[in-house]
């Protein structure tokens, strides 16, 4: 015996189903037609952040990193994706250190041995701290890895979760620059 | 071990899980009646399904990243590194197995109880991608994509155009003449094809494609060839005992 529905119920909520799909794709296309351009979206401030070295002794905060680009990359040595990209990581921040970007490890959900036997284990020569939950609770890590590149002036450029590419790192690197050089106008102005 | 602040902070994925919880709540009158099941069931089968699904796909995830990390008696409220979903799916496999475990001549009616569950879980779930920050795809020139998120480039809303794909998925099918039950079997395997084909558009790109899209790719012909065997089998769902006596006992 096959089932049996409503037919009224089930016109209204085939209609209303169409009605949200349709209206899903149409805000799809007015956000791609409203924000589609590809101009630098406004900087918004870094939060303020300390953390603990991986040594355990050293406490760094943001504000030991003004008046250079800088990298964050949350990371965890369980992570695949995260290992993938950290022998590309430790390159660019090679080649850049004379341009005096900086970078620093967020080690997330995992532990202080096990993220420094990776660090040690991958060459990554840039520091690491351990996040012991007040990173996330401001800088909201969905993902790992997610990396935050911020300007000079503590402006966040961009956040991207997963992967990220050499080419795009580098973009992001280049638009840090970019926002210095707009902050440090808008500051003389 | 963290604060406790730390550990009711609103996370973007608990408020994901919350807003499907919430929509599965919502929807499940209205599938009761499109399914012609005891609205209590359902809500049981959506409520277990749910906590077994989230709870064997995290544990399954960390046991597959760091099995050390299963050691965290905070593990499964971390849920921000991740789900294993088909470890999840086969979890709801097991509550369904367990539920017509004497009457498995109503397998196939909770099933489609559990892929329509399954479909307004994706969808809400692609659409709270809003409230977590993750809507973004794989880099696109606008219209297609736009910005988001303070990044400077263009990406497509990914899971956006998945849940307006099953929405229109959802409503074209309950506008054929499919029967609702049939409808709902053959929704979870073009939810699955769907996962499958949208892959290579997701933030990690066609690196993403692996084991897991087979595994989907397998479901979701599996689940239509369902829909479509039980089509051609006049009666293939009959009812359950208790949605039948409770139409029977209804005026």
């Amino acid at each position: 015996m096959p089932s049996a529905s409503p037919p009224d119920l089930r016109r209204r909520s085939a209609r209303g189903l169409l009605l949200a799909g349709a209206a899903l794709v149409v805000a799809l296309l007015v956000a791609g037609f409203a924000f589609g351009s590809t101009a630098v979206p406004a900087r918004t401030e870094a939060p303020p952040f300390s953390l603990t070295l991986l040594d355990g002794e050293t406490t760094i905060s943001d504000s030991d990193f003004r008046g250079h680009p800088l990298v964050i990359n949350a990371w965890a040595s369980w992570c695949p994706p995260c290992r993938e990209e950290a022998p590309m990581l430790e390159r660019v921040s090679k080649d850049l250190a004379g341009d005096g970007v900086q970078f620093l490890g967020v080690v997330s959900d995992d532990t202080v041995a096990d993220a420094t036997a990776y660090a040690a284990e991958a060459g990554l020569d840039f520091p690491h701290a351990l996040d012991d939950g007040s990173f996330d609770a401001v800088y909201v890590v969905d993902a790992l890895p997610t990396t935050y590149v911020l300007d000079a002036n503590g402006g966040i450029v961009a956040k991207h979760s997963g992967p990220i590419s050499e080419a795009r790192l580098r973009l992001l690197i280049a638009e840090a620059f970019a926002g210095t050089d707009r902050g440090a106008s808008n500051g003389a102005e | 071990m963290p604060a406790i602040p730390e550990l009711i902070a609103v996370r973007g994925e608990w408020v994901s899980l919350l807003i499907v919880a919430a929509v599965l709540t919502i929807s499940t009158r209205t599938l009761s009646r499109l399914l012609a099941l005891p609205r209590t069931e359902l809500g049981d089968l959506f409520w277990n399904g749910g906590l077994a699904f989230v709870v064997f796909g995290r544990l399954v995830y960390v046991a597959i990243e760091s099995s050390e990390a299963l050691t965290d008696p905070l593990v499964l409220i971390r849920i921000q590194g991740g789900i294993e979903p088909l470890a999840g799916l086969a979890a709801v496999a097991a509550v369904l197995a367990w539920r017509t475990r004497n009457d498995r001549g109503s397998l196939l009616v909770w099933l489609a109880a559990a892929t329509a569950g399954l479909a307004v879980t994706v969808v809400s779930y692609d659409i709270a991608c809003v409230a977590r920050d993750a809507c973004g795809g794989t880099t696109a020139p606008a219209p297609l994509g736009f910005t988001m998120s303070g990044l400077s480039d263009t990406r497509l809303a990914t899971p956006l155009i998945e849940a307006a794909l099953l929405l229109l998925a959802a409503g074209a099918l309950l506008s054929s003449q499919l029967d609702a039950r049939r409808a709902a079997i053959a929704l979870g395997g073009i939810a699955a094809l769907t996962r499958v084909a949208l892959t290579p558009l997701s933030v990690l790109g066609s690196d993403a494609l692996g084991l897991e899209s087979v595994a989907f790719a397998v479901l979701g012909v599996a689940l239509l060839a369902v829909a479509w065997r039980v089509t051609a089998a006049e009666g293939g769902l009959v009812p359950p005992t208790e949605a039948a006596a409770r139409s029977e006992a209804a005026p």
